[in-house]
């Protein structure tokens, strides 16, 4: 759903505020002591700071990844832990960090101009992580060990920087998930799972690129970064391309959601509001990412076999009708999502979302959550939209607990709209 | 047969040139493709071979180009392997020889020589892609003609021939981590990088191919209304596909194109079924539920990222080149260009359609009514580029499953059909001598 809010986003959360005060503090220490002790290697910091700013300025927002400036991690992450012997005298903790942060400011200054959309608490948690795998590196990492060509060097280090670059991921996850419990009021476990998860796979990714980086730098010297960065780039348009289908992807089944509204068989927004509902749900009982979008997916579609039945009925209201020909049209949907052939999971959910809890998952495991999530927010959508009133709404929903909706699902509404959830 | 006799050559050239091998990263080679699988084999193939380069001189690397081959997919057929083989080989051979005459650096040399390691190995990467693009286009004249060479050099080698040559650095990348003492550990540090793009190059396919599966359900459910236009936005769809390709639209717009061929009756969502299944005349009031579907559609798919030429066409599908046409009632060259190819594709399907009232018409009938109305409701060019491409590809009409037409029933009307007066969609000479 689109609550989040391109733009400075300093948001209405708390986290956010603690998280980019402590980078900011974190940045002005470091930038205080390196000015006090002085710059080594201006070669290495401008040809670092430069990868990072460009890396800051062409970010871009994938779905689900929150780090959206991949670069800029990586040459961060690679100038935090370089060795000999391209370099004399490696970046101090001090040196790293300072220039992490100015070269992020320096990256996001032309997209602030520029009205693009930036993010300072993802920037603030970049230069949380790095310097903390520059702490790391530089305590497990012994002074005496360089790029020397011999294996009794080459392999500590790099195990040194694995270790480092580990513990930067691990924390940025332990950070994200609070924040992802925070914002969606999910389960700190279900989130740290899912943050965990994308780690695993972007957050490593970035990491090992850091580690080529620095030990490519330390080796071949300033030669090394466009080899990194060349294929970096390239790999960032690729995910750039996959960023931009995966928003078609979505705006078109949401856009042919809206058919049942055009059609007269749904309330204008009626889809929206139950998606939107059903996901705070979700979000409530901690569902992985992957369900969490087939349950949107499938609270959008949920209607869609009206279309295939002859008339409207009025204002859309599905409550109104017979049981069995809710049931007969979340079948023709669940046919007709099916149809598409990437769609059945989806389709297994629209297929049960019309049954009664008595009927359904009381009795048959098979039935997944999300239909009982589903069947719960339409009727709520439904209720408050003819009553005006949210209580009364909750007031019907509670007469059919057990009967008719899912005890474990209403408590969750409960506790969603506790939270003060607005359609 | 001349390819088996390339693969004999050149491996025993090789074998003639024996240097050091490293029998460790050929090993890794082969083991490591069944675990990534067949797509990504290209690409690990070459980075190696590229190392190779580097690591231990031109001739091991072919070796390994020729080993790299070994292990194909057991499906193809034989001949396919040797091809496959000697392609490999060819392409190594190619890029180590441009590599040998540049004087590439190799083992420490690499080190000590960054900027000639990443020159040379560079230019010898494009050899190998050169030779693999030119052995490829022989393939495709010799099996399908000169014109799928073309497009394959136009769709296929020239976009992705630019990232192929970024990914080659990382095999000078490899060489020096090799050296650095790392030696196999090495590996495992270039592929991973090389790996997510590939993922993410992959997802990105995964999401094209589920949305367009996600617009043809739909699509389908909404023709479920009339049993007659059944199949019609996707033959609408594949006609000016067929029309796009034959004035050769550059590969975005050709895309564009058939999602506005597919969505352009959307909006009949909105049109109230009882209209649609209304036998006889409209009136004008139903008349103007029907005229509304256009920009229905518009609203529906609006807030899709498409180009917006998209929903232009979906729009101003049913204008007329003399101007007598809905919503707008523009004319000539100021219906926008999509929309006007659309308009002439929607009629000839629907002309070469059973109707419930009429049975369907032959392909060359329906050409000589669009010809016939080149001026009155169509772009003339666009007419005549349209039966060229029909009268070389052919046409496949909708299937005769459809009811046959029968005159005792009264049944609705289509709103596409110009063979109609105004009470059915326009006039035309299609409509025949008035009765």
């Amino acid at each position: 759903m689109s609550q989040s809010i391109e733009g400075p986003e300093f948001r209405q959360y708390g986290s956010g505020v603690v998280i980019v005060i402590a980078g900011a503090t974190l940045a002005l220490v470091a930038l205080a002591l390196t000015a006090d002790r002085g710059v080594t290697e201006w070669s290495f910091v401008l040809v670092f700071g430069l990868l990072i700013a460009v890396g800051e300025m062409v970010q871009f927002r994938v779905d689900r990844i929150r780090n959206r400036a991949p670069i800029a991690t990586s040459a961060a992450l690679g100038y935090a832990m370089l060795r000999g012997p391209a370099i004399d005298d490696p970046p101090s903790l001090a040196q790293i960090v300072a220039v992490t942060a100015v070269a992020t400011v320096i990256g996001i200054g032309p997209r602030v101009l520029a009205g693009l959309p930036w993010d300072a608490v993802v920037s603030s948690r970049r230069v949380l992580s790095v310097a903390c795998a520059a702490a790391v590196f530089n305590a497990i990492a012994p002074t005496g060990l360089s790029w020397n060509g011999s294996w009794t060097h080459a392999l500590p280090l790099t195990g040194a920087m694995l270790v480092a670059v580990l513990s930067a991921v691990l924390v940025d996850a332990l950070v994200g998930a609070g924040q992802a419990t925070e914002r969606y009021s999910r389960p700190f476990p279900s989130a740290l799972r899912d943050e965990l998860g994308v780690a695993a796979r972007i957050g490593m990714a970035m990491g090992i690129s850091g580690i080529l980086l620095a030990a490519g730098t330390s080796l071949l010297g300033l030669w090394a970064p466009p080899l990194v960065v060349v294929p970096l780039l390239l790999t960032q348009f690729a995910f750039r391309r996959y960023a931009s289908a995966q928003t078609t992807y979505r705006s078109t089944v949401r856009s042919m959601s809206r058919t049942t509204e055009v059609a007269g068989f749904s309330a204008p927004g009626q889809n929206l509001r139950t998606a939107r509902l059903a996901a705070a749900i979700g979000n409530d009982l901690g569902l992985s990412p992957k369900r969490m979008e087939a349950l949107e997916y499938a609270a959008l579609l949920s209607g869609v076999g009206q279309l295939a039945l002859a008339d409207p009925s009025p204002g859309g209201a599905s409550l109104l009708r017979t049981r069995d020909e809710r049931r007969k049209a979340a079948e023709i949907g669940a046919d007709v999502i099916e149809r598409s052939g990437v769609l059945d999971h989806v389709a297994e959910i629209v297929r049960h979302s019309s049954d009664s809890y008595r009927e359904g998952r009381a009795n048959n495991p098979d039935v997944p959550l999300e239909s009982a999530i589903i069947n719960v927010a339409t009727a709520y959508e439904q209720l408050a939209l003819e009553s005006d009133r949210g209580g009364a709404a909750m007031e019907s929903i509670s007469l059919g607990v057990g009967d008719e909706y899912d005890p474990a699902v209403v408590e969750s509404l409960r506790r969603v709209l506790g939270r003060g959830f607005r359609f | 047969m001349a390819t088996a006799v390339l693969v004999v050559a050149a491996i025993h050239a090789t074998i003639d040139l024996p240097t050091v091998t490293l029998g460790l990263l050929m090993f890794a080679g082969t083991v490591l493709r069944p675990r990534v699988g067949q797509v990504n084999r290209t690409s690990l193939d070459y980075v190696i071979v590229i190392a190779l380069y580097l690591l231990s001189g031109v001739a091991s690397a072919v070796l390994v180009g020729a080993v790299g081959a070994l292990s194909q997919d057991r499906r193809h057929p034989m001949l396919k392997k040797v091809f496959n083989g000697a392609q490999s080989v060819l392409c190594a051979g190619a890029g180590g020889l441009v590599f040998y005459l540049l004087g590439g650096p190799s083992g420490d040399e690499v080190l000590e020589r960054p900027w000639d390691a990443i020159w040379i190995t560079t230019a010898a990467n494009i050899a190998w892609l050169v030779v693999n693009i030119l052995l490829l286009c022989l393939v495709l004249t010799l099996e399908k003609g000169g014109a799928a060479a073309r497009t394959f050099v136009r769709r296929v080698a020239i976009p992705t021939s630019p990232p192929l040559i970024g990914y080659g650095l990382l095999g000078i990348l490899l060489a020096a981590a090799w050296l650095s003492g790392l030696g196999f550990f090495a590996v495992p540090l270039i592929f991973v990088p090389l790996y997510v793009s590939r993922w993410a190059l992959s997802q990105y396919e995964v999401e094209r191919a589920a949305q367009e599966a996600t617009m043809r359900a739909f699509i389908q459910v909404i023709e479920t209304k009339d049993l007659y236009t059944r199949g019609h936005s996707e033959r609408v769809s594949q006609g000016v596909s067929m029309l796009g390709k034959h004035i050769k639209l550059p590969e975005d717009r050709q895309l564009a194109l058939e999602h506005a061929g597919l969505l352009h009756d959307v909006g009949k969502v909105g049109v109230p079924t009882s209209v649609i299944r209304k036998p006889g005349k409209l009136d004008d009031s139903e008349w103007d539920a029907i005229r509304l579907h256009p920009a229905r559609g518009v609203e529906l798919i609006g807030d899709i990222p498409f180009l917006e030429e998209v929903k232009s066409a979906v729009l101003h599908h049913h204008e007329k080149y003399d101007g007598t046409g809905y919503p707008a009632g523009l004319s000539g060259k100021r219906i926008p260009y999509f929309a006007r190819m659309i308009g002439i594709v929607d009629a000839f399907d629907c002309l070469t359609s059973t109707r419930s009232y009429r049975p369907a018409r032959s392909v060359e009938e329906t050409l000589a009514i669009l010809i016939q109305d080149r001026n009155t409701h169509f772009d003339p060019a666009l007419v005549d580029a349209f039966v060229e491409v029909i009268r070389r590809e052919g046409w496949k009409a909708a299937a005769v499953e459809q009811p046959a037409p029968d005159a005792t029933v009264e049944a609705a009307i289509d709103h596409d059909d110009v063979s109609l007066g105004s009470g059915g969609g326009a006039t035309g000479s299609a409509a025949g001598p008035a009765s």
